[in-house]
């Protein structure tokens, strides 16, 4: 009982970022097809939009990043315990995560068969751009919407994980974190890579990703596996975590 | 096992022992008044009663039933913290309707009537309210939740005498109608003690009296005169402190007055007199 508010709640707390997005979304889509379409025949205008999914993934980021704090406190105030408030995230994120997948499915076949027609601007989904996969079967469609609700999964996930992190940590593990893990990843890493691994690090971790991502199968377990792992380990912050002033 | 039970609770933050082995029983329908000096630990134990914090040591029981991380038993309790805990962005109309799914047996109705008799625009975003009508608004909701255990920190916040006056008189004609537990923190004892049947005076961490209003008082009284009739009477009984003003001394003593005083002017002790005594850094008997 108390989960299904708790996921109504979370839904109506997503739903007027998501409208935005999509007003967005369309309302660019919109302007580069009548732009095109003004420009017929002009060669000087080319355009294209390509993985246009992969927007989604990014805003869905962000709303992880924006899934705590205040939903926590709300919830706090109102009787909800964290694990039907960590539940009520996921169901939530897989709902949306579903929803948004379809509609940019539909939004990416839309403006390939616009642009088929129209000329001047070349379009091309996620899964054609990762794997050169035209949709053009429902099966391809099929495939293309459960691989996007994968990737979004996994990006919602990364950005609950930070913000959960971030909520349990005090202001000097904020920023130890904030500036030891950009400084490692990029600066203290790449050196020690080259000079004392000959670039073994880097070329292993590159293989590995590649192997990781070489199909949209292995995209999808791999997407799959990172999102568990996200979620557990938010689990762990979300569980002692305490209402902060 | 019905009612509210603390058992051997501590918590610390850091240096500060906030609470100490704190164990409390709070019964079904009864009007309590949590007293404590600022830092005293009376937000903490009521963080502590609905999860919002975790107890380093001890446990919290609603009707037997563990209350942290237990769906069932948090809808039975709801607390009006001192801070705000709804969205900014959200209105106050917007917060009634989802305390209403939160909690069904919410009175949106009322919480409407009530709003119109606080002066509170319900069509106001929270975050654009005053620290007064942010108080209204949450007291309203803690008014009209309808659950079986009310807990309010420091509810008149903010708030004008004579919105004070108005939530003690619905928070009475409330408790008439529709008895519940209420868990009153405040500082203006003054204002509450006709209100609380059951006085629990909390200092550094620890209960130092959990009884009924009634029984705490009748066991002091107050005893002024010159300082040397006074100092005369108070030889040999148990006095919780005494202040001097010139050539005037008053004693709160311990037990029953002996009327047969004729210098000397004997008069009840009023509940935030009490408090002061009992709390302040040299509180303690002496004899």
């Amino acid at each position: 009982m108390k989960l299904n508010v708790a996921v109504k709640y979370r839904l109506y707390d997503n739903k007027k970022a998501i409208l935005i997005f999509y007003i967005v979304i369309v309302s660019v889509l919109a302007f580069m097809f009548l732009f095109s379409a003004l420009n017929r025949g002009n060669h000087k205008f080319n355009g294209s939009i390509q993985g246009l999914e992969l927007a989604s993934a990014i805003f869905l980021f962000v709303v992880g990043l924006n899934s705590f704090k205040e939903i926590f406190r709300m919830f706090m105030q109102n009787g909800i315990s964290r694990k039907t408030m960590f539940l009520s995230y996921v169901a939530s994120t897989a709902a949306i995560c579903i929803i948004m997948a379809f509609i940019d499915s539909i939004l990416a076949l839309i403006s390939r068969s616009i642009t088929a027609v129209n000329g001047g601007i070349y379009s091309r989904g996620v899964i054609e751009m990762m794997y050169g996969k035209q949709v053009n079967s429902i099966g391809t469609f099929l495939l293309s919407i459960i691989l996007c609700f994968f990737i979004n999964i996994a990006f919602t996930s990364l950005g609950f994980f930070i913000t959960t992190l971030y909520y349990r940590m005090n202001k000097t593990q904020k920023i130890t974190v904030s500036i030891g893990v950009p400084a490692l990843l990029f600066v203290i890493l790449p050196i020690a890579d080259t000079l004392l691994l000959n670039g073994i690090f880097f070329t292993g971790l590159a293989g590995i990703l590649t192997a990781s991502f070489r199909d949209p199968f292995m995209c999808m377990l791999s997407c799959f596996v990172l999102s568990g792992v996200l979620m557990a380990l938010s689990w762990m912050l979300v569980r002692k975590a305490a209402v902060k002033d | 096992m019905n009612g509210l039970k603390v058992v051997n609770v501590s918590k610390r933050f850091g240096d500060v022992q906030a609470l100490k082995n704190v164990s409390i029983d709070f019964n079904e329908n009864k009007i309590y008044g949590l007293l404590g000096r600022n830092g005293a630990g009376k937000s903490t134990l009521l963080n502590i009663i609905t999860g919002k914090i975790f107890a380093d040591e001890g446990s919290v029981s609603l009707d037997g039933e563990c209350i942290p991380e237990n769906d069932r038993v948090l809808s039975k309790l709801f607390m009006m913290g001192e801070r705000n805990y709804y969205p900014a962005g959200m209105t106050v109309v917007d917060a009634f309707r989802w305390t209403k799914e939160f909690y069904p047996g919410f009175d949106a109705e009322r919480a409407f009537r009530l709003s119109k008799d606080f002066g509170l625009n319900i069509k106001s975003k929270i975050k654009s309210l005053s620290t007064g009508y942010s108080s209204i608004f949450r007291l309203i909701t803690a008014l009209c939740v309808n659950v079986p255990y009310v807990l309010l920190d420091e509810p008149v916040l903010g708030l004008d005498a004579n919105h004070r006056d108005l939530f003690y008189r619905i928070l009475i004609e409330q408790y008439a109608e529709n008895p519940a537990t209420f868990i009153i923190s405040t500082h203006l004892i003054e204002e509450v003690s006709g209100i609380i049947e059951e006085v629990v005076i909390i200092r550094e961490g620890e209960i130092i009296r959990n009884e009924s209003r009634e029984s705490l008082l009748s066991k002091y009284y107050c005893v002024s005169g010159r300082i040397s009739d006074v100092d005369g009477y108070i030889a040999g009984k148990r006095v919780l402190a005494s202040e001097t003003l010139g050539g005037l001394k008053t004693a709160y003593v311990e037990g029953v007055p002996d009327i047969n005083s004729p210098n000397l002017e004997i008069s009840k002790m009023d509940l935030q007199k009490l408090f002061i005594q009992l709390t302040n850094s040299q509180g303690g008997i002496t004899e």
